[in-house]
């Protein structure tokens, strides 16, 4: 007795530390709920709580990735990890494992710190601010659980989780055709969820292990005939649900040219990233044959929404839907970077995610303010606008160039490596890609010189600068982009030794003597 | 009546005496001007009557025993009745803890809404217990003609509750339907029955289980009737509403029981049966289980997605989630009991909870989409409530049904059934969007009406605890999965 109470004592306390991050949000919205919301100064605490609630998670887990970072080979390591077994006893085994590595702590981070800003951009919010924040504090649970989950069926939950919340926020507080917007939001994301649903299932039982621990499902290198391409499939169609990739992109464009600025950047926030790690570390890892299989039609289907993606930027009137589209021709790049294989690629792809979250939303943060200002959506009736408002061009400006990948910003280092990992195996590929980020960097310049430059345009004495709470959550954005963006190199070791594992996977599957195919452009970054 | 019957039977008894009395409370009550139900209504305190109360205090202290035997270091006691044809295993006290729960839990939320039944509401409490005492003898029995019996002794006195209000046409309407709809079940049942009595000599799930092993067509038959007669009696509820005369005017105080009771009473002896009695010709049964299953997940589901009525749609998608559990029939020699186990042990609370919601929000004017719009602005606990409902109705995480539905899905696949997984997902998905389509109503920013009031202690007590049940399930769905295991484990051979 006496020894095993001895043992409990030294044994080291549970790390609740990622508990926390994931969880501190949810406490919020409870928080919240139970806060007075009459007046001014009740709804000004609903806020204030709601800030506090995303820096909680920010900072721990900027903390947290600052010390991961400073030892780039514990990217291959979970830390810190919590297993503990949630339901056992049954067919399948479902655990409460959660974990950072070099594959999820990038996005867990970013998005850690975006939601704040979020929350600041949202200040102006009056009406239903205790609903309006609650939800948007579950959005941000949802997705931090989504990169932390090292279980599928936690996966799973927090896959789904953000689903209701976000489509409430896009249907309640949108404008024209929110509601239907959010009823498209809903059908994809829950279809998506079924395909994820189904896909874990599958592995879960079709391979024997019995568990949903994503470690045990990822171990064997090969599946029963049929099985691994159907699970890959499945999971894929989960991945592209949310990565908005075409054809399955019309209910992002809508949902972003429809839902108010912070919530179009919480919706962005939890699609593409969640997406694109979906593919990475659940479809590729557990199914990496069945990956190099289908590897060219997830090819052609990236490149075709490269491109899809710039040409409707190019033509887009409405400056939201524009910034949707650029969205979705960067999302394109994220699985090219996914299906290149390599350890550079892919962690290029998952820094991407987190360029166009950043960045999309810095874009969406600007035109929802010139939107909500003029009260009108086409480019032409903006003409001019720089003059009355110099901040919002220059934010504008950092968007584009995140966009088009110039140097010192996020986009950069994500693009480079996506291009750089990709090219040994797929040289067309990339010269396509890089044709499509011409036509959307062309595309994003010529909105600007159509809406900011140029003889002004009759009435826009609405349109005013970016001022206060907007101004602060933009600079917060700009800053957290070109620390993404100069430290890369600090970061990136770190992702690639975590997508090096992936990538090793997928390496040890591949057939050896093929001469021409994705999967041997393995690149050591 | 001897000590050891009271001992073995003493939570049926408890029920029935605390029936009886409730039923005496209430005559004595409806005599004395200003003390019935009536003069309380008439007061509107929020005390439960008498009745109520009387009936709550025998539904606790028949819980009690009910846990003292699960408690018990014993294995299934075969009391002397009939020869061994009760059985008092860990899968009847399982099934005997739920059904009390939930008819306390029934009693409490319907506290506001008996109201209507005056002045019959000691009646009502009444018909409950005596429809649960019927439903725990349903589960206890070995032998098929007592389990028709005590089938028949759950679904007919919620008929009875229904048609309480005798001189409203809709609400005879319903109780008409309901009754109509139970009695052709319990005969498709009584036919199976006497089609295996034909076969086998014999009415006792032990003796079938030895002579009924090969599968020829009077079998098939059989298990065809007796899966869908008892089908039938799962989805009363919902079938009663086929007409919106019905719907509009159907007690709700009756219509709860009705709608959970007899589901949970249907499957608990759907899954003994078929397990015990029937379990070496699985292919007579399982393949029409799943298409049943499939059948009200998908239909269920698309028809919610155009309801314009609160009733219709959580009676519909209630019915669904219940229907869920026929597909873990395919899996019953492995995990699927436990799994059914868990579903119903989480649906319950989310089925009173849903329908225990509907008086207070039908304040509101009525249960019509455009009735609730700005529900929110009105009544945001209501609003919160009804939506954590819906969510949790649609199977959305991190909810208990949502483990409930992975649960009984993962068993599904390990017995081969993925078809079923992939179409209750699909039915999932669609039940999101019938959800989401309320959901914005419910949340509109526009406000039109006065804040509705919130329904007195009782009913929000018993709202909290189911609501409770319903978020923390998923939390706790471990040791409520184990709790559900040990449950199926007799079904096993365990």
């Amino acid at each position: 007795m006496v020894p095993t109470l001895l043992a409990a004592a030294s044994a080291p306390p549970p790390d609740v530390t990622l508990s926390m991050i994931i969880f501190a949000p949810l406490v919020g919205a409870a928080v919240i709920w139970a806060l007075p919301a009459r007046t001014d100064l009740e709804r000004f605490r609903v806020r204030v709580t709601a800030l506090a609630f995303t820096l909680i998670p920010a900072l721990i887990a900027t903390y947290e990735f600052l010390s991961n970072v400073a030892v780039p080979t514990q990217g291959a390591l979970p830390q810190p990890l919590v297993n503990a077994t949630w339901v056992g006893g049954f067919l399948v085994t479902l655990g409460y494992h959660i974990g950072t590595d070099g594959v999820n702590s990038l996005p867990l981070t970013a998005t850690a710190v975006a939601f704040p800003v979020v929350v600041l951009a949202s200040w102006r919010q009056r009406v239903r601010s205790r609903f309006y924040f609650s939800l948007l504090l579950l959005i941000e649970v949802g997705v931090v659980g989504d990169f932390a989950a090292r279980d599928f069926g936690l996966f799973l939950v927090f896959y789904l989780w953000p689903a209701v919340p976000a489509s409430l926020l896009l249907g309640v507080f949108g404008g024209e055709g929110a509601h239907r917007a959010a009823r498209r939001l809903l059908a994809v994301w829950l279809l998506g969820g079924a395909c994820l649903f189904v896909g874990g299932l599958l592995l879960a039982v079709r391979t024997g292990r019995h568990t949903f621990s994503l470690t045990a499902l990822t171990t064997p290198l090969t599946l029963p005939h049929g099985v691994g391409e159907a699970v890959f499939l499945l999971l894929l169609a989960a991945a592209l649900a949310r990565m908005a990739l075409v054809p399955l992109h019309t209910w992002f464009v809508d949902a972003l040219g429809t839902a108010s600025p912070p919530v179009a950047m919480a919706i962005l926030l939890s699609s593409v990233p969640v997406g694109g790690y979906t593919l990475i570390r659940v479809a590729e890892n557990a199914a990496p044959l069945a990956a190099i299989h289908l590897a060219t039609p997830v090819l052609a289907l990236a490149l075709l929404s490269v491109l899809w993606g710039a040409l409707g930027a190019y033509g887009e009137p409405d400056l939201r839907r524009l910034a949707a589209y650029a969205a979705v021709s960067l999302s394109g790049d994220v699985a090219l970077g996914a299906v290149g294989f390599s350890e550079t690629s892919l962690a290029g792809s998952l820094y991407l995610c987190v360029a166009i979250a950043l960045g999309g939303g810095l874009l969406l943060l600007v035109a929802g303010a010139l939107v909500d200002r003029q009260r009108v959506l086409r480019l032409s009736s903006l003409q001019g606008c720089a003059s009355r408002a110099p901040r919002l061009f220059a934010l504008w400006v950092v968007g584009i160039a995140t966009a088009a990948g110039l140097p010192m910003l996020a986009g950069f280092p994500g693009l480079y490596q996506v291009f750089l990992g990709t090219f040994p195996g797929d040289p067309l590929g990339v010269a396509a890609a890089l044709l499509g980020l011409l036509v959307l960097a062309a595309a994003l310049w010529r909105a600007a010189g159509r809406t900011f430059l140029g003889a002004p345009a009759e009435g826009l004495e609405r349109v005013r600068d970016a001022q206060g709470s907007e101004w602060y959550a933009a600079v917060a954005l700009v800053a957290t982009l070109v620390v993404f963006g100069v430290a890369a190199g600090r970061f990136l070791g770190y992702s690639v030794n975590g997508t090096d594992l992936i990538s090793g996977r997928v390496a040890a599957v591949a057939p050896q003597p093929a001469t021409h195919h994705p999967s041997h452009g393995r690149t050591h970054g | 009546m001897s000590a050891a019957f009271l001992q073995d039977f003493g939570p049926e008894t408890v029920l029935l005496v605390g029936a009886a009395a409730a039923l005496i409370i209430d005559r004595r009550g409806s005599r004395v001007p200003g003390r019935g139900p009536q003069g309380r209504a008439r007061t509107g305190r929020r005390w439960p009557p008498s009745g109520t109360v009387v009936a709550l205090a025998a539904v606790l202290l028949a819980f009690g025993l009910s846990i003292g035997f699960w408690h018990s270091s014993f294995g299934p006691r075969f009391p002397d009745v009939e020869r061994g044809a009760f059985i008092i295993d860990r899968y009847a006290l399982f099934f005997h803890a739920l059904l009390l729960l939930t008819a306390g839990a029934v009693l409490l939320v319907t506290n506001d809404a008996a109201d209507e039944l005056a002045p019959h509401r000691g009646v009502h409490a009444a018909l409950v217990l005596v429809a649960t005492c019927g439903a725990m003898v349903a589960v206890a029995t070995t032998d098929l003609l007592t389990m028709v019996t005590g089938l028949a002794a759950t679904v007919l006195p919620l008929c009875l509750a229904l048609g309480l209000r005798k001189l409203n046409a809709a609400a005879a309407t319903a109780a008409v339907r309901a009754f109509v709809g139970s009695a052709v079940g319990l005969l498709l049942v009584l036919g199976g029955v006497v089609l295996l009595l034909g076969l086998s000599g014999s009415t006792r799930l032990g003796a079938l289980a030895v002579r009924v092993h090969h599968l020829n067509p009077g079998v098939a038959l059989a298990a065809v009737a007796l899966v869908l007669g008892l089908g039938l009696c799962l989805v009363a509820g919902p079938a009663l509403l086929w007409g919106e005369d019905a719907a509009a005017d159907a007690p709700l105080a009756a219509l709860l029981p009705m709608a959970v009771l007899a589901p949970l009473t249907a499957l608990a002896v759907l899954m003994r049966v078929v397990v015990s009695g029937l379990g070496a010709v699985a292919a007579a049964w399982s393949g029409l289980a799943a298409a049943v299953a499939a059948l009200l997940l998908l239909g269920s589901a698309l028809l919610a997605l155009r309801q314009a009525r609160l009733r219709r749609l959580v009676l519909l998608l209630l019915a669904g989630q219940f229907g869920l559990a026929l597909a873990a029939l395919p899996a019953l020699h492995r995990d699927g009991p436990a799994a059914a186990l868990y579903l119903l042990l989480t649906t319950a609370p989310l089925a009173v909870a849903s329908l225990g919601l509907l008086p207070s929000v039908e304040r509101a004017g009525g249960d019509r989409i455009e009735d609730l719009r700005g529900l929110w602005g009105r009544a945001p606990l209501l609003c919160a409530g009804l939506a954590v409902a819906l969510v949790a109705l649609a199977g959305g995480p991190p909810l208990a049904p949502f483990f409930a539905r992975l649960f009984v899905l993962t068993s599904a696949m390990g017995a081969g059934a993925g078809w079923l997984t992939w179409l209750a997902a699909l039915a999932a998905a669609i039940s999101g969007l019938a959800v989401l389509r309320w959901l914005l109503v419910l949340f509109d920013p526009t406000i039109e009406g006065e804040d509705l009031p919130l329904p007195g202690w009782p009913v929000a007590v018993g709202l909290v605890l189911c609501a409770a049940a319903v978020i923390l399930g998923g939390v706790l769905s471990g040791p409520l999965m184990g709790l559900a295991a040990r449950g199926a484990l007799p079904l096993l051979g365990g």
